[in-house]
Parts: structure tokens; sequence; C-alpha cells
């Protein structure tokens, strides 16, 4: 295929995706394929090329202009220094207010218990007690079916009385459900995402059922829009599935707010309170803590925590805005539920970029702590941070993704890598790095001990974009992962390394591996 | 961001041809952020862009007269931001050529200029492709931002940047071409 046929192939693709491409032209285009292989690997080649680029140059600018600045307005072009004495009176005014509010909050309120209280330098609780919660169970093995006809009455209100919730959840049935029986949701434990649709299947894709009529997902799993915010920022926009299985929770793109879907009625609700894309299920399913975190907002973040047998939402604890409005991110839930940790108060610092705190909520107690800081800088996501197995939140480093002995070991029921396996015995993770201009995909096994089992790169042609997260089967046996694009496969491979990539479904962005709901 | 239909769109083109009193704050609410971000991709900088939008808006004001409805608000508004974006580029060469020529005055005898460490720990920072469009002249890293970042079509793009649409294909192939070519080399080799 020489330069001048390719550039003619190019040119009909691009007008292809534009829509003006002309009946001849499509039919010209067809015919040509249907006869040069080689034509037909360029064009698969340029579309892999062309995701690859606009991927990575819109989560470039997103991450640029996630960057805080001022609210848009009608134009006027006041002078620098004009801007500067504004924003001196702005800042002095700011922090006036926030030295009254916390002396007259202070004054109202009893302070935190004294493990290392955060309100000591830089971070500021709003009067917004800590409503004390009853103890969530242990984290629940139990595979038995849920039934909402047989769910428990609400659970006795905490003491004291939590916040009215919002206005009752918005259900919204969305009819389209297949219903399959337990049998065969047992035998097609993979969970994935084709096209808008839901699909179940084997753990070797041998056998496949739809779960959803066609298009239930479209507003959220086009492959364009997804992969860029996914990119940016993985952990606010992946649907996340209840441990049990029967409930998939994400962040709507375009208002921000969590959906609610349970999978075994097609029931469809809005959680009971303007939310943000973040959220995270407690150990046993009961809970799930979410936060109003919305881009550019004007006001801080607010925790809530859902109670799934009661349909209540209880506000747990809020925010001030930070400086660099990173709010409230990286919930994550102790493993034995007891607490909540998440990273907060970012505030610049001369030499490190953007600090910010690790705290860590005691449900029971109210107790509000920090354990410890992590850095990013202006434009860059908080690194994520994950639960070691006793239950000290530590930090992860984000930056190349690689494993290094400061990392944490996290939980297996969340599943940030990186993800331990069933069996407790190995650790798995995914990083990426340039060579030679080309950015290889890589997977790495450990020993619960931090030792190297092995590491493979990932199938060079095929895997595109960053791998965010990677999924054990139940038995520890096998690896289940995809770069996260609905056209792209996913694949799995024997845990301990012995086989090679094996492709299990063509097409899909795996959800979850959940063999019990 | 809101996000504009094509009704929207027709509605804002009738506002602008009606002469709406209003129509500054109606494309301000419903462009700002695409502007922001078209200048954000261009100029590399916040606070330049920030500048940079508001004076699209401005100069959107003063040319209202002359908008004859053919293209949609968003193209006409593309079309003088990326001018805008243009001159202020320009105004940066010309600064950067006179801090160059005051620091040789100074006494600095080599003019001052990125050290190849700065540009790998550029390129690291933002990404190899990212650094590689970087790298492409304005002629061919336009054509490419608009189509990959602001998902504009090849009619579009010819619009915005005054050129014919065959120009529009020709630009995007090479800078194709030299994208790949580029990142297919050994990074640590690229020093132009």
């Amino acid at each position: 295929m020489n330069e001048r046929t390719r550039k003619k192939v190019q040119e009909a693709l691009l007008k292809q995706t534009d829509g003006q491409l002309t009946a001849d032209q499509e039919a010209s285009l067809a015919q040509l394929l249907a006869g040069d292989e080689e034509a037909r690997a360029y064009v698969h080649s340029f579309r892999t090329w062309e995701r690859t680029l606009q991927m990575e140059l819109k989560t470039w600018l997103d991450r640029y202009s996630a960057a805080p600045r001022p609210a848009p307005g009608i134009p006027e072009k006041p002078d620098r220094d004009l801007r500067s004495a504004r924003w001196l009176a702005w800042t002095a005014a700011a922090a006036l207010f926030l030295i009254v509010g916390f002396w007259l909050w202070s004054t109202t309120q009893p302070p935190f218990p004294p493990e290392e209280p955060i309100a000591s330098d830089f971070f500021t609780p709003t009067p917004t007690a800590v409503v004390p919660l009853p103890t969530t169970t242990p984290a629940s093995t139990s595979t038995t079916e849920p039934d909402a006809a047989t769910t428990q009455p609400p659970a006795p209100s905490p003491q004291p009385s939590p916040p009215p919730a919002s206005a009752a959840p918005t259900v919204q049935p969305l009819a389209t459900l297949t219903p399959i029986s337990s049998d065969q949701r047992a035998a097609h434990p993979l969970l994935f995402a084709r096209q808008g649709t839901l699909w179940r299947a084997s753990l070797d894709g041998g056998s496949e059922a739809r779960l959803t009529a066609d298009n239930v997902f479209k507003w959220l799993l086009d492959t364009r829009f997804l992969a860029v915010l996914l990119a940016q920022r993985p952990e606010l926009y992946q649907p996340i599935a209840s441990p049990d299985g029967r409930y998939l929770v994400w962040g709507e793109t375009q208002s921000g707010s969590l959906r609610l879907l349970d999978l075994t009625t097609g029931e469809l609700r809005w959680l009971p309170t303007p939310g943000g894309p973040l959220a995270a299920w407690s150990p046993d399913g009961r809970w799930l803590a979410y936060s109003d975190h919305t881009f550019r907002r004007t006001a801080g973040d607010d925790l809530y925590l859902y109670d799934m047998t009661s349909g209540e939402a209880v506000q747990v604890l809020s925010l001030p805005k930070d400086e660099h409005d990173f709010g409230l991110m990286n919930l994550v839930w102790s493993p034995d539920g007891s607490e909540i940790a998440f990273t907060c108060c970012f505030q610049a610092h001369p030499q490190d970029g953007l600090v910010g705190k690790i705290a860590r909520l005691q449900l029971e107690t109210g107790a509000l702590a920090t354990t410890g800081q992590v850095e990013t800088s202006i434009g860059n996501p908080p690194p994520p941070i994950c639960w070691t197995t006793d239950n000290v939140a530590g930090a992860r480093q984000v930056v190349s993704r690689l494993l290094g002995e400061d990392i944490a070991y996290c939980s297996a029921t969340s599943p940030k890598f990186p993800a331990v396996s069933a069996d407790g015995l190995a650790r798995v993770s995914s990083y990426s790095q340039p060579v030679d201009g080309v950015l290889e995909h890589w997977l790495r096994v450990e020993s619960r001990e931090g030792t190297l089992l092995w590491e493979k790169q990932m199938p060079a042609d095929r895997v595109v974009r960053v791998v965010d997260r990677v999924y054990w089967s139940p038995d520890s046996a096998m690896l289940f992962f995809d770069d996260s694009l609905t056209t792209s496969p996913i694949w799995r491979i024997p845990a301990d390394g012995s086989g090679d990539w094996e492709l299990v479904v063509e097409d899909g962005y795996l959800l979850g591996i959940l063999p019990g709901y | 961001m809101t996000k504009t239909t094509a009704a929207d769109s027709d509605m804002i083109r009738q506002a602008i041809l009606a002469g709406d009193p209003d129509l500054i704050e109606l494309l301000v609410s419903r462009y700002y952020e695409a502007i922001y971000r078209l200048a954000l991709s261009i100029l590399e900088d916040a606070a330049e862009a920030e500048d940079a939008a508001q004076e699209v808006f401005l100069a959107a004001a003063r040319k209202l007269d002359s908008y004859r409805g053919d293209a949609a608000p968003k193209t006409w508004l593309f079309a003088i931001g990326v001018n805008v974006c243009r001159m202020q580029l320009r105004h940066r060469a010309r600064q950067q050529r006179v801090r160059r020529a005051w620091a040789v005055l100074r006494g600095h005898t080599t003019p001052v200029a990125p050290l190849l460490e700065e540009i790998a720990a550029q390129a690291e920072e933002s990404g190899w492709l990212v650094h590689a469009v970087r790298e492409l002249d304005e002629k061919h890293r336009l054509p490419i931002l608009l189509r990959y970042v602001h998902d504009m079509t090849a009619a579009e793009i010819a619009g915005i940047l005054g050129i014919p649409e065959g120009t529009v294909y020709s630009r995007l192939h090479y800078a194709h071409r030299r994208l790949r070519e580029q990142l297919g080399r050994n990074a640590g080799n690229e020093d132009e």
C-alpha cells in the first residue's frame, strides 16, 4: 500500500467519521478493503491510533483545565494590578470568615478525639457534626440471593438522630432486564458492558447472556467519552458492583449524580441527595458511602451513607471547600467496615507541590483523625489510597504505577490497585511505561510479602490504554482485565503466570466477576 | 459544560441576526467553556487562556454585525478564538526574542533556551504523544487539536482556519504521519 493510497483511505475514514462519505465513496472503500488485507490492517491501525491520540490529548487537556481558575463571566479585562488587589481582598475576607466561623464552631462543638486531630493545622471541619452510626456487620461471604420482599425493616436510627434525608429516591424501573436463574448466574459470573448493554459470561467466555436491552448504558458507555473520563479519574466513573453483585452504582457523567441499578429487578434509582460520581460500598454491602463532590463547585464536600435496607441517606461529614478543589476523594472502607478513609484538604507547599491529608472516620464513634499525607501537583488528581490488611490507610504513588516497598496492601473488596487474591496470598497490579515512544502495558504479580512472582507484557497490539483494574477469579486461579474500552477484548491469564493471554470476550467493558447475586 | 444542540445553535444564530440585547451573556454561558478549552489547548497557559477566552467574546461583540449566519455560532467563535490565540503566540514569540536578546546583552553568552532535560521532563509529565503534538508546527498542530480535542469535522476546521477542505485532509495526513514517525523514534535521540 503506497502513501497515496494510504492518504485516500485516511481521507475516506475521516469523512466516514464526519458522516460525509457518499454512497459511491463508501462502496469503493468497501471494495478496496474486501480485496486487500493490508488495507484492512491499515484501517484498524488508523482507527486505534485515532482513539489513542484523542484519548491522550483530551486527558491532557482535562487535567490542565481541572486546575482552579476564575468562574466564567461577562467579559471584562481589569488590569493585573486590579486583579491582584481583588484577589488579596477576597483572600483576606475568606480568611476572616473562616477564623470567625471556626471560633464560633469550636465554642459550640466538642473537639474530635485526641488521635492526631486534623483541625490542628489546615483542616477545618465545618459545623456539621459527624453522626455516629450503628456498627456495621462484618464483611459477609454469604452468597444468599437478596430478596426485596424479605428485606429487613430499616435499622433503628442512630443516636443522635440523623439529619433528615432529602427527597425519596426517584425510582425508574428499566423494565428491560432479562431475568436469569441463579444457576445461570453462577455459570456466568463475568459481568461486562458492550455497546451500552449489560452482559454476563462464563469465565472462559464460551457462553454469554444478555441482561439489558440495547443502549441502556449508551450515554455512559460511549467508548470515546468514557475512555477520556476513565483516563482522567478512573475512580470516579467506573460502575462499581456491590459486594454481592446485586447492585451497580456509577456516577452520571452529565449531572455528576449517582445512579443505582438493581440487577435483579431492573430498578434504577437516583441517590436521594445531589451526589457526585464518587462512591464506595461497605464490605457487607449494606451501606453505600458517597460524596457530593462535583468539579468546579462553590461549596465543600459532604459525605453521606446510603442505607440499602431503608433507602435513606445520612450525612456523616461536611468538609470545607479546599483551596485546590479536590475536595473529598478516594473513599475507601476498612476491610471490617468500621471506618472510612479518604483524602482531602490539599494545600500548596513550596517544595512538594500540593500536599493533602489522609483522613479516617470511625463510624461507631464519629472520631475523625489523620494518618498521613499525600502529595500531588496542580492539574493532577490526588493519588489513590487503599487499606492495608491491618487497617492502616496508606498512600500509593500513582505516577508510574510501579509498585514499591511503600505500597499499601489493598482490600480485595475495593478493586483498586493492587488487587488482592481471594485467598489473600498474592496481589496483582498493572503499570504502563513508554519504550521508544510507545506505551507498553504490563501486569505484575507479587506475593503477599511483596516478592515479585512474575510480570508479563500485555498483548501489545490489542491493549491500547492503561489498564486500571485487574480482577481475580473467585478461586484465585485466573486474572481478568481489559483496557476499559467497550470495543476491545477482555483477557484472562492463569494467576501463576504459566500460560499465555487468552481472549475471553472479543469486545466488552469488564465490570466485575460476580458469582453470587 | 452545557451541551449545545443543533436547535440551540439555530436559536443562537437567530438571536445574533436579530440583535438580541442579551446575546453576549447567552454566548458566554453557552460557549465560554469550549472557547476556554480551545485557548488552553493552543496556549497551554491557564491565565493566558482565560484572557484569550475573554478577548474572543469581546471581539465577537465587536464583530456581531459581520456575522452572516453561514457558520454555526460555535464555529464562528472558534474561528475568532484561533485568531486570538495565534496573535497571542506571536506576542509570546516576540517577548521570547526580547528576553533572549536581553540575556545576551546582560552577559549570558548563550541565549535562554529550555534544556534537553527540561524538555524530556515536560514530555514525561504530559505524555509522549502530547509532547509530539506540541512539537508539530502550527499549521499541522491546529487541525490535530481541532479534530481530536474539540471534535470538529473537516468542514468545520476548514471554516475555522480559512482553508479549503482538501487542505485540511492533507494537513491531517501529514500530521498523522509525522506523529507516528516521531513516536516510533527513540525519545532519547530526539533533539529537533
